[in-house]
């Protein structure tokens, strides 16, 4: 929607946009040399929107996830980019945060729910005490006020209060404590939570119940969520727009039923068909071949061609091709690559499934991208160089 | 909590002796202390029994000291030691064992041997409260500088700071006691001559009483310095490197990611989440340093001549003093035994996960 912002300059966005990313760049300094775990990475997360981050393990979705509330290890840097923050008249670049500024933003303005809240909270302090712990590092507070609040958040979260409130972590199951963890993070009302798989290491029922909670506490309360997942069956029921990331890139953001009807980019279609269907005739499961790429010494190019089916020459030729960077950006960022598909059509990755039958017809690039103006996409183009 | 159901048999009478038993069993502290008494008890018996192994006995070292004194013959050397004696060293040895065990549990730890007429009772209470103040106040400045350090290494790892204190940590610690004893003399009292050492001997300067007021405290802890340095020096490495590693440990824990996620200050981060958490395992093993502490007394005590209850032990051990050799380290079993039966029952006080619900 908007050019890149210069430096210092606010961006044009509209109002009803909370956080706009542009041009993260993450690198982690490691023995061997930079990994650049997060790349160029732009979006806008819109009020009470969810976006759905999904992707392999090491794809920089929990990179991207820490560094919006700047919660990175010491070894990482944010190497380029801005992360805007608006919230009525409130309006901060994070990256450009004191810590006194930075320690005020988190939990009340961007509150983060971390995967297996197993050990989310000290072991010697009372659940009580770590609400008023939390409440008091913003702010004055009292502590019926803290403990009346933390009940009905408890509520919310399907939890029984007098059982939970005064109890000590390890007197919790791990459902318990997400449950726990995400009425804590309602706690100062923030105006934005991110979830790092908010449902990995629980039981399918305890699932169920944590994507129930949170899709009633969003309605409700109205919140914006960015939620990190690799089960896309959680992306589905949760998610307004999905972001497949690849390699520290999104390199498709787009409705939930664009991607899942019509995956723009080869990886994206790998992904969705490696889920299996519960109502779906039988169908033929297949995994993206090979690895994730070395986020040190990345191939040339598109950084999927290694793995991508319809990897033509100019995918890996050119060091950085631009491809992606549309002035008129469309859905997905694959090289000119046609994706329209009439219906009734096979899929891209039905395609790539049979293979070299028709091997001839997909190494011919297209330089045509797909429009989709109507879909906020400025982000989702760019990545994928 | 952890109760296991268990199968109900017997009649109502014994159910119900049953369950008071099953719930005095149950109870933490009961059966905690219950092993406190086992130890003493067990180690008392193995040391009766170890002591009158040594070879030699206190009758015979007397004799032959008294006829390489005195030149006494023989046989009146003999008769002259069998009546200063108070035991009859030539009952069985499980009379004297039976004796020996009814004397404990009445408080009364028999007669020294050499110094006839003086109680077992007496020597201790008069040599232990030198070593409990060099000790206590060695073992209180090792943990409070090691805890510092090891806390200022772990939030400085990999600086210049933390490897210079991890190397003089670890060659510190496993230094024996003795040695950093004798390299302080030669150096400190000896070579620079820093201390007068012949001064510096014994417990108190001739001439000052025991009492509240500052000479005594002066003097008691220019007598205790040396030996204090020691066991400082000795044992404050492991107080570092321990709570450096509890510390690190517990900084990449994920409550302490999701307080600073929740915007926690630093300061209350490093008190109630960093803090409180790693000096837990350090609990433990206080009591195990008051263990190695005492043991390593006696050696220290000898080498300074510092008149504490170790040095009584050397002594006694020289001169096959039963009773005394007995009593010194029965004293000191249940120092070892109650620090932990302390560490164990607080450190449910500590960590609530440890905590041991008295009703379920």
């Amino acid at each position: 929607m908007s050019p890149t912002p210069t430096n210092g300059a606010w961006p044009q966005l509209s109002d009803d946009v909370c956080l706009a990313v542009r041009d993260l760049s993450v690198d982690y300094q490691a023995r061997r040399g930079t990994v650049k775990a997060v790349n160029d990475i732009s979006f806008d997360l819109h009020n009470a929107e969810s976006i759905a981050l999904v992707g392999e393990s090491g794809c920089g979705k929990t990179t991207l996830g820490l560094s919006l509330v700047r919660l990175l290890v010491k070894q990482a840097t944010i190497r380029a980019g801005h992360i805007y923050y608006q919230r009525g008249e409130k309006k901060m670049d994070v990256v450009e945060l004191g810590s006194e500024e930075l320690r005020q933003y988190r939990w009340a303005e961007c509150a983060m729910v971390f995967q297996g809240a197993q050990n989310a909270f000290n072991p010697v302090l009372r659940i009580s005490d770590q609400m008023y712990d939390t409440v008091r590092a913003h702010g004055p507070a009292n502590a019926r006020e803290v403990r009346e609040r933390g009940i009905e958040l408890l509520k919310l979260v399907q939890l029984d209060p007098q059982r939970v409130i005064d109890a000590f972590p390890h007197e919790l199951s791990g459902g318990m404590r997400q449950r726990v963890l995400i009425a804590m993070s309602l706690l100062l009302k923030p105006q934005i939570l991110i979830l790092d798989e908010p449902t990995t290491a629980l039981d399918v029922i305890t699932q169920r119940t944590i994507i129930d909670v949170l899709r009633r506490l969003k309605k409700e309360l109205g919140f914006s969520m960015i939620f990190i997942t690799h089960d896309l069956s959680v992306a589905a029921e949760l998610a307004d727009r999905i972001a497949t990331m690849y390699a520290g890139r999104i390199i498709e953001l787009g409705s939930v039923h664009d991607i899942f009807y019509h995956p723009g980019h080869p990886y994206s279609a790998g992904l969705i068909h490696a889920v299996p269907t519960v109502t779906g005739a039988y169908m033929e499961l297949t995994s993206v071949e090979g690895s994730p790429p070395d986020l040190i010494e990345p191939p040339p190019g598109c950084k999927f061609s290694p793995r991508c089916a319809y990897a033509a020459d100019i995918c890996r030729g050119r060091a950085d091709p631009a491809f992606g960077r549309q002035p008129t950006p469309g859905r997905l960022s694959l090289h000119g690559r046609d994706t329209r598909r009439p219906a009734g059509q096979r899929s891209l990755a039905a395609r790539a499934r049979r293979g070299s039958a028709q091997e001839g017809h997909m190494t011919t690039p297209i330089i045509e991208l797909e429009r989709q103006p109507d879909l906020q996409l400025e982000g989702a183009a760019r990545p994928c160089r | 909590m952890a109760s296991v159901a268990t199968p109900q048999t017997g009649s109502r009478d014994s159910m119900s002796l049953g369950q008071g038993l099953r719930r005095l069993w149950d109870s933490y502290l009961f059966r905690r202390i219950l092993k406190a008494i086992f130890t003493i008890w067990f180690v008392t018996t193995l040391l009766f029994f170890l002591v009158r192994l040594m070879p030699s006995n206190p009758l015979e070292i007397y004799v032959q000291e008294l006829i390489s004194q005195y030149g006494i013959p023989y046989q009146d050397a003999m008769s002259q030691a069998a009546a200063l004696f108070a035991i009859d060293l030539t009952a069985p040895l499980w009379k004297q064992y039976l004796s020996y065990l009814s004397g404990v549990m009445h408080g009364d730890l028999g007669m020294s041997l050499r110094s006839p007429g003086t109680p077992v009772t007496s020597i201790i209470a008069q040599f232990l409260p030198w070593t409990l103040f060099s000790v206590g106040t060695a073992l209180v400045i090792s943990v409070t500088v090691g805890i510092l350090l090891g806390i200022l290494m772990a939030y400085r790892r990999d600086t210049w700071t933390d490897n210079g204190l991890s190397v003089f940590a670890s060659a510190t610690t496993s230094i024996p006691n003795y040695i950093v004893g004798i390299l302080i003399i030669v150096f400190v009292a000896v070579r620079w001559n820093w201390v007068n050492f012949a001064a510096i001997r014994g417990s108190l300067s001739p001439g000052v009483t025991p009492g509240f007021n500052a000479t005594f405290f002066q003097d008691a802890l220019y007598h205790a310095a040396l030996p204090i340095a020691t066991y400082v020096i000795t044992t404050v490495g492991f107080w570092m490197l321990s709570m450096r590693n509890s510390t690190l440990a517990t900084l990449g824990e994920d409550y302490v990611t999701v307080a600073r996620a929740r915007g926690l200050s630093d300061r209350r981060i490093a008190l109630h989440y960093v803090g409180r958490n790693a000096s837990l395992p350090l609990v433990t093993a206080f009591a195990l340093a008051v263990a190695s502490i005492v043991g390593g007394a006696a050696v220290i005590e000898e080498l300074f001549r510092y008149q504490g209850i170790g040095s009584v032990l050397v002594q006694s051990v020289f001169q096959r003093d039963y009773p005394v050799m007995q009593g010194v380290f029965l004293v000191f079993t249940v120092a070892v035994v109650m620090a932990n039966l302390i560490t164990d029952l607080s450190y449910g006080l500590l960590d609530p996960r440890i905590r041991i619900s008295g009703g379920e």
